[in-house]
């Protein structure tokens, strides 16, 4: 996905978003979708090192 | 003075001392509420019976001299996201309207514990998000109160509730604290249990409250956590960090300069301020938080969604769908980087009593249709560091501007400390106000 530009990113949601739900629901949902399409491309091109783990059971400050 | 008027810990020193009955303070807090509500609309439900009955005991208790706590008889809002056992929850969602839970959420289940009466349940957005309930901004009953707790903080502003509580999972405790001129608290992250909350994102949901005081925020912290670590005596002024950057770039030009009288009072009052620069890992604090909430609501709500679409507004229905079409390694990818934010904010806290931002970016806008940004909250809620506001001023619209304090994790009365130092030295200690429409 690293490669992909955001708009392609955004678009490829989109059309999946108008195969799942229909042309008028995705057209409605499309502020969000594209939103939350945008954070997704940010943060999967942040790059981190393999050691870092996800949160899961998040109580911070404690490691 | 009218009981509604007092504050939290003035309230819990005259029950204690035999002054005033917690029916007296319920009868003139339901009273204030029959006043004001038409206006502020800041209430879903109030069962007038069952408070006084409530109160009642609570009075027939203090009489034989048990008090069970220092919240012994003071009524409080919950926000209608909470478990009430028998009392109406309807996260405001026409789903739910119909909704009894059998049983109290583990907070509302301590303050009763304590002693402390339920007046009623405040109204939230739709599900804690966005689609906003009707209730007005006492300060100017034209803009929102912000939300998603707009009614707690509506109700405490205006005096028709000492404290109340709320969530927050981006800015829905102190951007609409901030809005409404009141103090503001969310403790650390799991410190407040969320159990009997309807969750929103497990993993960003904070259980928090408004008062008009930090020291009402301190007792009623005390009272809830006995156990939370004690501030650490000083009697040296805060050494305060001093963020700009983000929060510069993204605010108004009325909060920015609210914000920069704020801290030059504080300076001047002898608080000692030094410019902290944000890690770079920061500036993805909104990408991370938006992927973390988008999937935690959609798996929340999907089965409902796909049960009862017509049962949901809009914006909740566009926010899950998005939340569904985010890959499973782009949630554990930001939840890997919520961790890296987390340390990189931590190490930049380091040598500082805590740091200091605006509360939001902009005072309450006008109209009912949104209730704000969270952009200056969410990265806290992000991080699950506590953070307080406290009312530091008024904009040029006449509305309240807030100061956001970020403390350590669980050093939640440290950073209650803080504020209270804070508050006194800002010396914007408003009481109960009256709705004002232009």
């Amino acid at each position: 996905m690293s490669g992909d530009g955001e708009k392609e990113y955004i678009q490829m949601v989109k059309e999946t978003a108008e195969a799942m739900w229909g042309p008028e629901a995705a057209d409605t949902f499309g502020e969000h979708i594209e939103r939350t399409a945008a954070a997704v491309y940010a943060v999967s091109n942040y790059p981190l090192e393999p050691g870092v783990e996800p949160v899961t059971r998040f109580n911070p400050g404690e490691t | 003075m009218e009981p509604y008027r007092l504050s939290l810990t003035e309230a819990s020193h005259m029950i204690w001392g035999g002054i005033l009955t917690p029916t007296r303070l319920a009868e003139s807090l339901l009273d204030r509420v029959e006043r004001l509500e038409p206006v502020v609309e800041a209430w879903v439900t109030v069962d007038r019976e069952a408070v006084l009955e409530a109160a009642d005991a609570a009075t027939m208790e203090a009489e034989e001299g048990q008090f069970r706590s220092p919240l012994h008889g003071v009524p409080y809002g919950v926000k209608d996201i909470f478990y009430t056992r028998g009392l109406r929850t309807t996260m405001g969602s026409t789903l739910y309207s119909g909704f009894f839970p059998d049983r109290d959420a583990a907070v509302v289940k301590a303050l009763r514990d304590a002693g402390a009466v339920v007046l009623g349940k405040t109204e939230t957005t739709e599900f804690a998000l966005h689609d906003p309930a009707p209730t007005r901004n006492p300060w100017n009953t034209g803009h929102t109160p912000g939300g998603s707790s707009s009614g707690s903080a509506a109700a405490v502003s205006c005096g028709m509730a000492p404290m109340a509580l709320g969530s927050q999972t981006g800015g829905s405790v102190v951007r609409p604290a901030s809005y409404c001129g009141v103090v503001g608290f969310k403790p650390t992250y799991g410190l407040l249990s969320r159990d009997g909350v309807y969750p929103l994102s497990w993993s960003l949901d904070h259980v928090g409250y408004m008062t008009r005081t930090v020291e009402d925020a301190a007792l009623t912290l005390s009272t809830l956590k006995p156990d939370a670590a004690p501030a650490v005596e000083s009697e040296d002024s805060p050494r305060v960090g001093l963020l700009s950057g983000y929060f510069k770039e993204n605010a108004s030009d009325d909060v920015w300069l609210g914000y920069e009288q704020a801290v030059g009072k504080l300076w001047g009052e002898g608080a000692e301020f030094i410019d902290v620069e944000l890690p770079p890992s920061f500036g993805m604090a909104p990408s991370v938080h938006r992927v973390i909430m988008a999937v935690e609501a959609a798996a929340v709500h999907e089965d409902g969604l796909r049960a009862n679409p017509e049962g949901y507004r809009e914006y909740i229905k566009g926010f899950v769908s998005s939340g569904l079409l985010a890959p499973a390694t782009a949630y554990l990818r930001a939840q890997r980087i919520r961790d890296v934010i987390l340390r990189d904010v931590l190490s930049s806290m380091d040598g500082f009593d805590c740091l200091a931002c605006p509360s939001t970016v902009d005072t309450a806008p006008r109209g009912l249709e949104w209730t704000g940004s969270p952009a200056f909250n969410a990265p806290w809620s992000l991080t699950g560091l506590p953070t307080v506001t406290v009312p530091s001023g008024i904009s040029e619209d006449e509305l309240p501007l807030g100061l956001q304090l970020v403390g350590r994790p669980h050093r939640d009365h440290d950073l209650l400390e803080a504020a209270a130092w804070c508050e006194e030295a800002l010396g914007f200690m408003e009481g109960p106000m009256d709705p004002y429409t232009p």
